[in-house]
């Protein structure tokens, strides 16, 4: 329905053939104009034909589209990966969704593969709920290496700032798995087998077996023991399936834990004996905690107003969850570590010396080589410190010559033993023979190296060739061009302050008007023109890389840059063989009066090299 | 393990020690300029003790008796010497090297020298409740048993890295000097104690 003002009331429009929307009544023109809506395409620079137009971005979402694309596919992994693991809880994604979100946004993924960082998330949305999953699982799903499955997860606690957070702060308890593990074994699961194996996992901590051991052995051991205990027949592949250790490992706490007084009670007495721990959990353990100094709340509710501390630096909801957790302070055995260091410090005492002596060995080494490893990537951004040191170190020299002498002979090593270390002939010889088969494909490399760079010097030598005549005109010209370059060098060095880049090329541009116009040639003149442009924006580019470069590091690395010339050199002469082509189809003269100007570039690089070196001289 | 027995039996000098307990030194890193380029082939064909494989690394492997240390020699100059129990050692083993280089025919100077890392370890010997730790201490502490079975605590002030395990070892690494280590460790000690196994 349209307004008519003829008709003065609102009647129905018409639009004929497609044309101007008119009243149906009287026939006035209501409007003149109309829009298309089917979609139009145009062709890009590609030439591949396109939507015209943009999606306006929508204001429900924050995010740009390709961001929401990434988000829900992220949504969709985390959900499979957890649906996957036997959690059907969407709420488990969603909150690992929100710990990726922060993750994207802080560059997180970039380096790294995505389902790692999936997995990462999912797995401290686990850690918050308490869900008995281990990284152990996450790696066995995603066929990854637990280790860097668990870097990824440091790493993004520190990215999400957890470090002072529960999550990271309270160690995962063993006695969360004990259920699911059961279900696994058992397929309908057993209360009674999964009540014994709490209990023994209830020993165990209070026997200082769990402090520094992967949960899930903990596990597999007391799941195997409470199901024999239970008549259960299952063997031991079956719970180094479900729990993911090895059968060395289910060993080895088997016979920690039949050194326990808790592995000589019978099921009942277990049972019984945990009930009354469960009641006297409440008591501390007399005078144990006489030690103890300090009165400052360290846990989670240090900043809670009201919470007092209570023992151990934690309040009481803090210092009952630690009690739990890990068996407390008092009782049981010693950790096995502990015995096993007490064994090697009684075996010290006596005259033998002990096996044990050479694990140790052995681990120092260990520890000597990862802490190599270590200072090797720290060593990387100290060799740029170095250089600065190395530069300052030149400043003072001579303040210091008479320490430096000394030091720099280094007369006092005994040569005696230093010539033990140094071949005689016939072993240089050997050697020489062995070290060259033995990188016989490193050789190779480098010859083909060597060869293609031969190649690139024959071609540069043989354009180098081509140019021999005019040698007078081009010698002349390029020892004023060098000239030039070094006045304008040296104003520069004057001039050390930002303003003068923008009056440089200005002061270059009147001095190559001066030179053209005291020589006087028409046609020379204008290549002259051209080429000696190029040699100056040449230059500035030079200058311009020296400028990114500290003051000090321009002296030291000018015959670095002397390098870096050639392969440019070598590029303009492709480029000027390009044109050349195009010259000679003009006039044979053009081409010649084009190699003399080649000639004189030859001969402006050489010049440079040296004043190079001149200015590097000047520096002392 | 020598040099622990003859520590052990060295009175511990109380005020600068209040645990009576001393870190014993295991490694030190340094590293020094030799101030020159290097050919590595040829060093390494003419040096018994030296190993060069140019596919694996950049560098010549070289290694001395006395003191029982290992160098990376590049061919920038820089060397990287490990391996040695002390610091006057880890500077004798570096000028030990750098003699070597000058007697293989390269003006090799010794410059910059500069201890990188040290790692120092002792035995409190008392079981520690690693749990406890990473309770009360979480903002320093990262205890993961799954991936590690020590405790990392990361100290800020002075700025060293702890490996502390249930058995009572104590590991130090990240001090440039020795002094560092020392303290770190008596900073740690009160703090073990909190968490240490009740004798019945």
């Amino acid at each position: 329905m349209v307004y008519c003002s003829h008709c003065a009331k609102n009647v129905a429009g018409e639009r004929l053939d497609d044309g101007f929307l008119c009243c149906g009544s009287c026939g006035r023109v209501l409007e003149d104009y109309f829009f298309a809506e089917e979609p139009s395409f145009v062709k890009n620079a590609a030439g591949q034909s396109k939507l015209s137009g943009n999606y306006v971005r929508t204001v429900q979402s924050e995010y740009s589209e390709s961001r929401q694309r990434t988000l829900d596919r992220a949504y969709d992994e985390i959900k499979y990966l957890s649906f996957g693991l036997g959690v059907n809880d969407e709420h488990m994604a969603e909150q690992a969704l929100t710990f990726y979100k922060i993750a994207l946004e802080r560059n997180f993924t970039r380096g790294r593969k995505s389902e790692q960082v999936h997995a990462a998330c999912l797995y401290i949305a686990f850690r918050h709920n308490n869900k008995p999953y281990l990284l152990i699982d996450f790696s066995n799903y995603l066929r990854t290496d637990v280790y860097v499955l668990g870097a990824v997860f440091l790493q993004l606690c520190q990215v999400l700032r957890l470090g002072e957070h529960p999550i990271v702060q309270k160690p995962v308890d063993p006695s969360l798995f004990i259920h699911r593990y059961t279900k696994n074994l058992l397929k309908r699961g057993s209360k009674a087998v999964s009540d014994t194996a709490l209990a023994i996992v209830a020993s165990m901590k209070r026997d200082w077996m769990q402090t520094g051991r992967k949960p899930s052995g903990l596990c597999g051991a007391a799941l195997y023991i409470s199901a024999l205990a239970h008549g259960i027949k299952c063997s031991k592949p079956d719970i180094l399936k479900i729990v993911h250790v090895c059968e060395a490992t289910l060993t080895k706490r088997l016979v920690e834990f039949e050194d326990t007084e808790s592995s000589s009670l019978t099921v009942e007495e277990l049972n019984t004996m945990a009930k009354e721990h469960e009641k006297n959990s409440m008591i501390m353990p007399g005078g144990g905690l006489k030690g103890c100094i300090s009165k400052d709340l360290l846990c989670e509710h240090k900043e809670d107003s009201g919470v007092t501390h209570f023992a151990l630096g934690l309040c009481e909801a803090c210092y009952k969850d630690f009690d739990k957790l890990s068996g407390g302070l008092g009782g049981g055995l010693d950790p096995p570590a502990f015995q096993r260091a007490e064994r090697e410090r009684f075996k010290k005492t006596l005259p033998e010396e002990s096996v044990d002596e050479a694990c140790a060995l052995a681990n120092a080494s260990n520890d000597q080589f990862k802490s190599h490893k270590e200072d090797l990537h720290a060593y990387v951004p100290e060799s740029i410190g170095a250089n600065v040191e190395h530069e300052a170190t030149k400043d003072g020299k001579y303040d210091d010559s008479h320490r430096e002498d000394e030091s720099e002979t280094l007369s006092d090593i005994d040569d005696e033993e230093v010539d033990l270390y140094i071949h005689d002939e016939e072993g240089k010889h050997i050697k020489k023979l062995l070290w060259e088969t033995a990188n016989r494909e490193y050789l190779e490399e480098q010859a083909a190296k060597e060869a293609a760079a031969a190649a690139n010097k024959k071609a540069f030598e043989a354009n180098f060739e081509n140019c021999s005549e005019d040698l007078l005109a081009a010698r002349e010209l390029a020892a004023s061009s060098a000239e030039a370059v070094a006045k304008s060098r040296k104003e520069m060095r004057q001039k050390r302050a930002y303003e003068a880049k923008n009056t440089r090329p200005a002061q270059s541009a009147a001095e190559a008007f001066g030179q053209m116009s005291n020589k006087k040639r028409n046609l020379q003149g204008l290549k002259s023109k051209v080429n000696f442009e190029l040699l100056n924006e040449l230059f500035d580019e030079m200058e311009n890389t020296d400028d990114l470069k500290k003051p000090k590091k321009v002296r030291f690395d000018l015959p670095l840059d002397n390098d870096d010339n050639i392969p440019s050199k070598v590029e303009d002469k492709n480029e000027d063989e390009m044109g050349l082509a195009d010259e000679f189809d003009d006039e044979g003269d053009m081409g010649e009066m084009y190699q003399n100007t080649e000639n004189m570039a030859d001969k402006y690089f050489p010049e440079d090299g040296d004043f190079g070196y001149d200015d590097y001289d000047d520096y002392y | 393990m020598a040099e622990q027995a003859l520590e052990g039996s060295q009175p511990v000098d109380l005020t600068k020690h209040p645990s009576g307990i001393v870190p014993t030194l295991q490694n030190i890193v340094s590293t020094v300029s030799l101030d020159c380029k290097l050919e590595l082939k040829s060093i390494a064909l003419q040096a018994r003790n030296a190993e060069y494989n140019p596919k694996r690394f950049a560098a010549v492997i070289m290694r001395i008796r006395e003191p029982k240390t290992t160098a990376l020699i590049f061919a920038s100059g820089k060397m990287v010497c490990t391996g040695a129990k002390s610091e006057q050692q880890s500077k004798l083993a570096a000028r030990k090297y750098a003699r070597i280089i000058q007697k293989l025919g390269f003006p090799a100077k010794f410059k910059d020298f500069k201890i990188q890392n040290i790692v120092g370890s002792c035995d409190v010997k008392f079981p520690i409740r690693l749990e406890g730790l990473a309770y009360s201490h979480g903002a320093f502490s990262s205890y993961e048993p799954e991936l590690f079975p020590g405790l990392i605590y990361r100290m800020k002030q002075p700025k060293i890295v702890l490996l502390i395990f249930v058995s009572g070892k104590i590991v130090l690494t990240g001090a440039k000097v020795r002094d560092e280590t020392y303290t770190a460790f008596e900073n740690i000690y009160p703090v073990l104690t909190e968490f240490r196994k009740n004798q019945q």
